[in-house]
């Protein structure tokens, strides 16, 4: 008893010293200073993150690996039970696609002709960057993982990151070997897409909530639970028509809510998407340096004349 | 001399063993267990961390560790840029002030006062984000984060007196 507390007062007395409040409450003004600085210039500590993640990836790539294991090991486990109904699915669904098939041939064909006849510019090429997930975010708040492919690999600020799904968000930040990615759900994604059939505009915004928000629709625009959205490539970065989504509800109160087709739950690759507008002119003025860098050599020559 | 040289490493590798193992406890939380696409959050390791470590040997987990822990959770996790160096300090703040009252105690006792730590911490981050972006957001995510932070706070708090003892030893 009397060594318990003697010990404890031993202890008791340098904690308890001023000294060592005085610290805590500087580093917590500081702290909160870091706070009001990134709010006043957003992106004040981008490169400080980029550093970071960057030091952290060889950490995170050899952790890892045995983390995506033992996931699958589970996910499999779980799978077996299920594999009947999903061979009879992906049969069902493969005769529905060999139909899509020959339709799109013959479409590719007709469309290949017309664009002969009427002389289209050609959309350029897509470039694909592929990159594994290495680590998450923690934050509650935060929606965003980190990939093993950066600067040295052709990863840009702001690409298009896809999975074998559909679009998964957006690179917030491109380090030399890794990089951040914004998921759609994230509290600053805002992804200008289309709502088909009728191709109504409209910007897809993260609230932190699973399913994204669906803002700036015209007034008259008339959507339904179970319309396909798509991205527009209005905000110059991301090539048109890469699927997002359905939508999954529509609210009374204007709360309409897209179902992503990524899950992201089970997402271990994904694919940055290197992508060139059809307008140089107007691009590499906004833009010199990075649309430059990643695009294909096309695209310059038949422009070029008609500019000058 | 190797051998003094050595045991001077061992020291000193011992003397930054808590600071040491927060930073991984940060790390750790950033490990993909496929949390975060989700609407979920993985536990607050870092948190725990410095929980345990305020409780048993607060002279070697001095204010200025822990708010640069915090800071490069802040760069790592994304988010307000200060937001969890300040939480850190708040719940090390508390930790500390507390710290004579919840020493000695019971298991059981010591396990609600990280509880509480974790209740005050999750809530002011929800806040001050709140703030930071200037709209509501559900708290569930953090909830979840706290709730599992709990949850796996007894398992690093029957690991940590092994430590201790080693510290005691070696330093």
């Amino acid at each position: 008893m009397f060594g318990r507390d003697s010990r404890r007062e031993r202890l008791a007395v340098p904690v308890l010293a001023a000294s060592r409040r005085l610290p805590v409450i500087l580093f917590m003004s500081i702290s909160l200073i870091f706070v009001l600085l990134d709010k006043a210039e957003a992106d004040a500590f981008d490169e400080a993150r980029e550093a970071i993640t960057d030091v952290t990836t060889p950490i995170f790539e050899t952790l890892s690996p045995p983390v995506m294991a033992v996931r699958e090991f589970f996910g499999r486990i779980f799978n077996v039970f299920d594999i009947y109904r999903e061979n009879e699915r992906l049969r069902a669904e493969n005769r529905e696609l060999l139909a899509w098939k020959d339709a799109a041939l013959k479409m590719e064909h007709r469309l290949t002709r017309l664009e002969a006849l009427m002389n289209v510019q050609l959309e350029p090429s897509v470039g694909y960057i592929t990159g594994r997930v290495i680590s998450d975010t923690g934050g509650p708040f935060v929606r965003m993982f980190i990939v093993n492919a950066g600067k040295r690999e052709g990863v840009r600020d702001n690409q298009a990151v896809i999975d074998e799904d559909g679009l998964v968000g957006r690179i917030l930040g491109a380090g030399h070997k890794s990089s951040r990615v914004l998921l759609l759900s994230d509290l600053n994604s805002r992804v200008p897409v289309l709502v088909e059939p009728s191709n109504y505009r409209a910007v897809l915004i993260g609230d932190n909530e699973r399913d994204p928000r669906l803002e700036f629709l015209s007034p008259a625009a008339k959507v339904q639970v179970g319309d396909r959205v798509v991205t527009s490539g209005h905000d110059g970065q991301m090539p048109p028509g890469l699927p997002v989504g359905l939508v999954s509800k529509v609210g009374k109160n204007g709360d309409i809510r897209v179902q992503t087709f990524s899950r992201g739950d089970h997402t271990e690759a994904v694919r940055m998407l290197s992508y060139k507008f059809a307008e140089p002119d107007i691009i590499e003025t906004l833009e010199p340096v990075e649309v430059g860098e990643a695009s294909p050599s096309e695209g310059e020559s038949p422009d070029d004349g008609a500019g000058e | 001399m190797a051998l003094a040289s050595s045991d001077n490493l061992r020291k000193y590798f011992w003397t930054a063993f808590p600071s040491l193992s927060t930073l991984f406890c940060v790390l750790l939380s950033l490990v993909p267990f496929g949390l975060s696409s989700t609407i979920l959050a993985p536990p607050n390791f870092g948190l725990i961390a410095i929980f345990l470590w305020t409780l048993s040997r607060p002279d070697l987990l001095p204010s200025s560790i822990v708010f640069l822990v915090g800071l490069l959770q802040d760069l790592l996790w994304g988010g307000p840029f200060g937001l969890w160096a300040f939480v850190f300090l708040v719940g090390y703040g508390l930790t500390l002030s507390q710290r004579t009252f919840l020493i000695g105690r019971e298991f059981g006792f010591t396990w609600v006062g990280f509880g509480l730590v974790v209740v005050i911490c999750s809530f002011l981050a929800w806040i001050i984000t709140m703030l930071f972006h200037g709209q509501w957001l559900a708290p569930y995510p953090a909830i979840v984060q706290g709730v599992l932070s709990a949850a796996l706070y007894p398992l690093f708090a029957r690991v940590t007196p092994w430590f201790v003892i080693r510290i005691a030893r070696e330093v």
